[in-house]
């Protein structure tokens, strides 16, 4: 079953004839069972006769309660040196339920989860049950059977590794977001150097001067981001898009400025949400639509239903960095609108719940069957066949 | 034997310093040194591995936005990232809206590439099988605490810091778990379960 061999006889026979006396047998017939283990289990057996006929013995009476506990105290020091038991004794002579079991806890040493919890650190380690049971001979009747099952729980949990295409796969693209987001700024590596402090104040001012001058000239377009269709300036937003996409060349940048641009109508479609311009937000689908077609179209990925006339096709980005910022770009768009990360409350959405719960679906899923489909490009099932992917 | 040796406490921390002021090759080393620890947590939790694949990724995403927020200060960075894994794999059960009782066959299915001969493949089957079951009769911060254990590697120190709890606590719960799990696992529990 696993690699580690060990012996557990001990413990089971302890157990064994613990039950048997409970069942009436004396400790010698048990011994005879087992007579190559007499010299080890005749004082544990005896230890567990003293203290069941012991427990067995005392009524309910506060005056017996508090004689046992020092009978039974002293038994259990004679035999083991365990302490702080006291509490525990005379509550489980009450409870005939947990009789059984108590008398066996007692054989155990308190110090026993320290050990199993060294021995587990061990094992994470790379050493073996064996290692772990040299350290503690004392306790290895104990600790056997439970490391046992540790490994056994250990080599189950450990036996599943991430399938390795996917595991490189999914490095790239948290690399390529990595360089997207987590690059350093140039400016504060400068400014944290002390060469550089005496000047960093005057060269502060230099920038902001310069930003205030070359920026004033685009005051109306960066007032324009937030438009929303319906605003007078909104026209001047979309006009800087079509700018961009002109004057954008490789495949790559367009299929990415595309994606962009169906993130940005989806952040439109919330605002529009919100104001309860429910009509408005639906007709913007048809933009995000086209956005990602043109995405998926710049990326090399054909999305149809037809299998024969436009069999899967390979994506025609080139560097996995392109296509980690595709990807990461299209899985943030995908929440822009999203039921379970974006709450919107009741008055938002009062005025035809239904529709905007199908607008925002309709916006995730077309972002979502477009990452499908490029992560998917190349395998030779077509998309449409794997329907269940799209409820992962 | 178990766990993976590659970065040490110290080079960790480092590491982590270096990721927090947008060093690429820092994020590459902890990527590359946690990915198999989250991708086994999550995969015993989910018991899912393609869903266990898209988590572990997303769980690293996570930790590029935030781990300028992260704070060392005594507290572990694998106590942080698994504590993502952890609310990443709640927000996935929420959002599911269904039951977390899913069939072991996906699982089984990603048996990795360490198991090379037949039979341990089949044995590893089986005890993975048998295993899980167990698992799931334990309390949930039993369960937690074992897998943060034995499918993260993670130290007892780690551990606590994870589920909240203090190192004294989790030793508790383990010793109980793993006791619980002897008894569940036994030959003749198992026997008498098939029977049944």
């Amino acid at each position: 079953m696993h690699p580690f061999k060990i012996n557990r006889t001990l413990d089971h026979i302890f157990n064994h004839c613990i039950e048997l006396m409970y069942q009436g047998q004396s400790i010698e017939d048990c011994v005879k069972l087992y007579d190559s283990k007499r010299i080890q289990l005749l004082p544990l057996l005896k230890a567990a006769q003293i203290t069941i006929a012991t427990a067995q013995s005392v009524k309910p009476r506060k005056d017996i309660k508090k004689i046992t506990k020092l009978r039974l105290l002293s038994t259990i020091k004679q035999i083991k040196p365990v302490s702080n038991i006291g509490e525990q004794l005379t509550e489980s002579l009450y409870l005939p339920i947990k009789l059984r079991a108590f008398v066996k806890s007692i054989f155990v040493n308190k110090k026993l989860d320290e050990i199993v919890n060294h021995c587990i650190g061990l094992m994470n380690q790379g050493q073996s049950i064996e290692d772990c049971l040299k350290l503690y001979e004392s306790s290895k009747a104990d600790l056997a059977p439970l490391l046992e099952y540790v490994a056994i729980s250990m080599n189950a949990a450990r036996s599943v590794d991430p399938r390795e295409p996917a595991k490189q796969a999914s490095k790239t693209r948290f690399l390529a977001a990595v360089n997207k987001t987590g690059r350093p700024s140039r400016f504060s590596v400068v400014f944290s150097r002390n060469l550089f402090r005496p000047i960093a104040l005057p060269m502060t001012a230099l920038v902001f001067l310069s930003v205030l001058i070359l920026g004033s000239g685009s005051i109306a377009a960066v007032y324009s981001d937030n438009a929303i269709p319906g605003d007078n300036n909104y026209w001047i937003k979309r006009a800087r898009e079509n700018i961009t996409l002109a004057i954008t060349h490789s495949d790559t940048e367009i299929a990415q400025t595309h994606a962009k641009l169906a993130s940005t109508r989806g952040e439109e479609m919330l605002k529009l949400i919100k104001q309860g311009r429910v009509a408005a937000a639906e007709g913007h689908l048809d933009s995000v639509f086209k956005h990602l077609s043109a995405s998926a179209q710049h990326s090399g990925v054909s999305l149809t239903f037809n299998t024969v006339d436009a069999p899967p096709t390979k994506i025609s980005i080139q560097t996995d960095e392109a296509l980690g910022l595709l990807r990461v770009t299209l899985q943030q768009g995908s929440e822009v609108l999203s039921v379970d990360k974006v709450p919107l409350s009741i008055e938002h959405t009062i005025n035809g719940s239904n529709r905007v719960d199908r607008i925002r679906y309709e916006f995730e899923l077309a972002f979502r069957i477009l990452l499908w489909s490029i992560d998917n490009a190349e395998q030779s099932d077509p998309f449409w066949i794997n329907q269940s992917s799209f409820s992962r | 034997m178990y766990r993976e040796q590659k970065l040490t406490k110290d080079q960790i921390d480092r590491y982590v310093v270096l990721a927090q002021k947008g060093e690429s090759s820092a994020f590459e080393a902890l990527y590359d040194h946690f990915y198999d620890q989250i991708f086994r947590y999550i995969v015993f939790k989910t018991s899912d591995s393609s869903t266990a694949e898209d988590l572990t990724e997303d769980v690293f995403l996570r930790m590029l936005e935030s781990i300028k927020k992260f704070k060392p200060q005594g507290h572990p960075f694998s106590s942080w990232l698994f504590r993502i894994a952890h609310n990443r794999v709640i927000d996935h059960y929420r959002k599911q809206g269904r039951d977390r009782n899913v069939p072991l066959d996906t699982i089984l299915s990603t048996v990795g590439d360490s198991q090379t001969t037949l039979d341990n493949y089949v044995e590893t089957k089986l005890a993975m099988r048998e295993v899980n079951q167990a698992m799931a009769q334990l309390t949930e911060l039993q369960r937690e605490v074992l897998n943060l254990r034995f499918a993260g590697g993670l130290s007892i120190k780690e551990t606590a810091e994870t589920v909240k709890r203090n190192e004294n606590s989790v030793k508790a719960l383990q010793h109980s778990a793993v006791k619980k799990l002897r008894v569940l696992l036994q030959p003749n529990q198992l026997f008498s379960e098939k029977l049944a």
